[in-house]
């Protein structure tokens, strides 16, 4: 249905999207992703046949939708076959009444008069906003157009619809309703979307709610490829996310670090872990939470001594401490040319002043970060911490889980238990419980 | 309750009727005339088109302050008594005209007003649904002023806004509205919308009570033109 060859949008400073070759074929859903200034919208606004009229840029290669080419015909002609909902719900709706903005298209389409009003109700119950029909659309809130957008974007039953970030200005109940209307479409709709909120709109499914085919642009609009969804995201997730991409939460960042199956551990007789499984990828920070004896510490240990051979920061940082001064806790282990880097981690932590001091007469905050900093000078590949927060103010937590933080983005995957559910949900990428046994 | 006698007429047919009292009105010069047109306006407004009598009130002072300041100029400028006659006929040519927009204003839904233009008149759907579009985004503009000044307001940390910040914030205004303007036209092109043929859904009537109406005014206006003073 829809067909490029060769497609090219090149706009007058030089940017640009494509080319892109492929076909799309009716009722496939699609999703476009790419770093801001890819030149999504660019692209999509191509396939509603904005270019070059209303969005200057010149278009090399060939595109036809149902036999129409939307550059050659332009936005109105293009719009008998395509339908487009922009991300502003104010701008994308024209008139005062929903019943008209819903009519509108199918009066430009010369729809037969007494046609019209079962087609706007209809269209609109499909939406979910049978009841707005009569309202004035000034009184609705940003979710509510958006349907009313997307119902006249539907009415006239086009074959394509283009969604460029649908939910871009709207609450998660918004979001919901906009992610049910769309997959309620008829069959044969083929849908383009562009959406940085994954995770709202995959909702419940994850992956599996989002469109089955993606066509991933790097950041000067070249296609990097365009395949299955969950293929294209595990081949370009980790490059696609450090261009700022929103990937969806079970895209990995970076690459598994470790990864742990069936792991059965007990305490005596009692099992502890049942058949445990776990992957710490490069990039994230995953807290693990549970009850006391639920097996947060054991579960610790036991990746302690997994190989790669991760840096561990235990409870009690006194329990760690092996030298006399600050400075020397540091620089153990490490080799005679690492005396900058031990530097630097003092000044990081903030204990330049204390590099003297001896470790135990430090406050119970800055044993952390000590413990902490002393771990991330080795530089290891994954990072377990038990309950870094426990017994320190608001300020001194702070601080140590940012430090633990700036790791992850650095690259390393940390794992932490902790108690704390606000610091967790707040920090890390990953909130698992471990109940049971195993972890959910 | 059933809309204003006025409201349930064609719009077309109002704006009509707004504009060819507004061109008699150029051919009348005496005071009597005048101001006998004026209080059958103002009747027309009260009765025909419901307006709340303050409201009404309300809305005649930039007219009577406008006529007030043609009457003065003229009674200033040109030798007494007629400059002042001639001022106080032409204030009230001000005032008729006036109070005849502000019933097309009240009577006329705007969405009507338009659909009707279209059908009635041949203006063109594009210009019509355009200036409808507009409507819509004018109503939007004191929001999005708060919200501008707002903004500025606290970026100044100030207790209110130099004419400069205020000219800053025209400009943040200027721009949006054109950027929003930019994506009506989109959106507006994106719903099929030429000057090609189109069909029109809820179609604005166009009846004997219309008919009814131009006959009745014709005959007022009429009969005020030509009873002696």
């Amino acid at each position: 249905m829809i067909r490029a060859e060769q497609l090219e949008i090149v706009l007058p400073g030089g940017g640009g999207v494509g080319p892109w070759s492929g076909s799309i074929g009716p009722g496939e859903h699609v999703l476009v992703l790419g770093p801001s200034g890819a030149g999504k919208s660019t692209l999509l606004r191509a396939l509603a046949g904005a270019v070059p009229q209303h969005v200057h840029g010149r278009v090399e290669g060939a595109l036809s939708i149902d036999g129409i080419d939307p550059i050659r015909a332009g936005v109105a002609a293009t719009s008998d076959r395509v339908g487009f909902v922009g991300q502003d719900p104010v701008a994308g709706v024209c008139l005062s009444r929903v019943a008209d903005e819903v009519a509108l298209p199918l009066e430009n389409r010369r729809w037969r008069p007494e046609d019209i009003g079962p087609r706007v109700a209809e269209v609109l119950a499909q939406v979910g906003a049978a009841h707005l029909q009569e309202r004035e659309t000034a009184e609705l809130s940003g979710g509510e157009l958006q349907r009313v957008a997307l119902a006249a974007a539907l009415a006239a039953r086009p074959a394509v619809l283009l969604l460029d970030e649908p939910t871009a200005m709207l609450d998660a109940s918004g979001v919901a309703a906009v992610r049910r209307a769309v997959q309620g479409l008829p069959a044969e709709v083929a849908v383009i979307l562009v959406e940085h909120r994954l995770d709202d709109w995959a909702g419940e499914r994850g992956l599996a709610g989002l469109p089955p085919r993606t066509i991933a642009l790097d950041e000067r609009g070249r296609v990097l490829e365009d395949g299955p969804t969950a293929a294209v995201l595990a081949r370009h997730g980790p490059r696609l996310a450090a261009q700022g991409c929103w990937l969806p939460r079970e895209v990995p960042l970076g690459p598994a670090r470790m990864t742990v199956r069936d792991l059965h551990v007990s305490r005596g007789v009692r099992p502890v872990l049942r058949g445990l499984e776990l992957d710490l990828h490069g990039g994230e920070m995953v807290a693990i939470m549970g009850a006391n004896g639920a097996g947060k510490s054991t579960l610790l240990e036991s990746l302690a001594s997994r190989s790669p051979r991760p840096g561990l920061v235990l409870q009690n940082p006194e329990d760690q401490f092996v030298a006399a001064t600050v400075r020397a806790e540091l620089a153990e282990g490490l080799p005679a040319g690492a005396a900058d880097r031990v530097e630097a981690m003092l000044a990081r932590i903030g204990l330049a002043e204390h590099a003297e001091a001896s470790p135990y007469r430090l406050s119970g905050g800055q044993k952390r970060l000590l413990s902490i900093g002393a771990m991330l000078l080795h530089g290891r590949e994954v990072l377990l911490a038990d309950e870094p927060g426990y017994g320190l103010d608001r300020a001194a937590a702070v601080r140590t889980l940012r430090l633990l933080r700036d790791a992850a983005d650095e690259g390393a995957a940390v794992l932490l238990t902790s108690h704390d559910a606000q610091a967790a949900h707040r920090w890390a990428d990953r909130v698992l419980r471990l109940e049971d046994g195993v972890l959910r | 309750m059933r809309p204003a006698y006025l409201a349930r007429r064609n719009p077309t047919v109002l704006l009509g009727l707004v504009l060819a009292t507004s061109v008699v009105t150029l051919f009348l010069h005496d005071v009597p005339r005048l101001g006998a047109l004026y209080a059958l306006l103002l009747l027309a407004a009260l009765a025909g088109a419901r307006f709340p009598p303050r409201r009404l009130a309300l809305a005649q002072i930039p007219f009577v302050l406008f006529a007030a300041g043609i009457v003065v100029v003229n009674a200033l400028t040109r030798p007494a008594p007629e400059g002042l006659i001639i001022g106080v006929a032409l204030g009230l040519r001000a005032l008729a005209i006036g109070t005849a927009s502000l019933i097309l204003a009240r009577a006329a839904e705007p969405r009507a007003l338009m659909v009707s233009l279209v059908q009635h008149a041949r203006l063109s759907p594009r210009i019509a649904y355009a200036l409808m579009a507009g409507h819509r985004m004018l109503e939007h503009l004191p929001g999005r002023w708060r919200t501008i000044t707002r903004a500025h307001l606290v970026r100044s940390g100030r207790e209110r806004l130099s004419p400069r910040q205020l000219g800053r914030c025209a400009f943040a205004l200027l721009v949006g509205s054109l950027r929003s303007g930019e994506r009506l036209a989109f959106a507006l092109e994106s719903r099929g919308l030429t000057d090609g043929p189109r069909t029109v859904w809820r179609p604005v009537p166009l009846g004997r009570g219309d008919a009814l109406l131009v006959a009745v005014c014709a005959l007022v206006v009429a009969a005020v033109v030509a009873v002696p003073a």
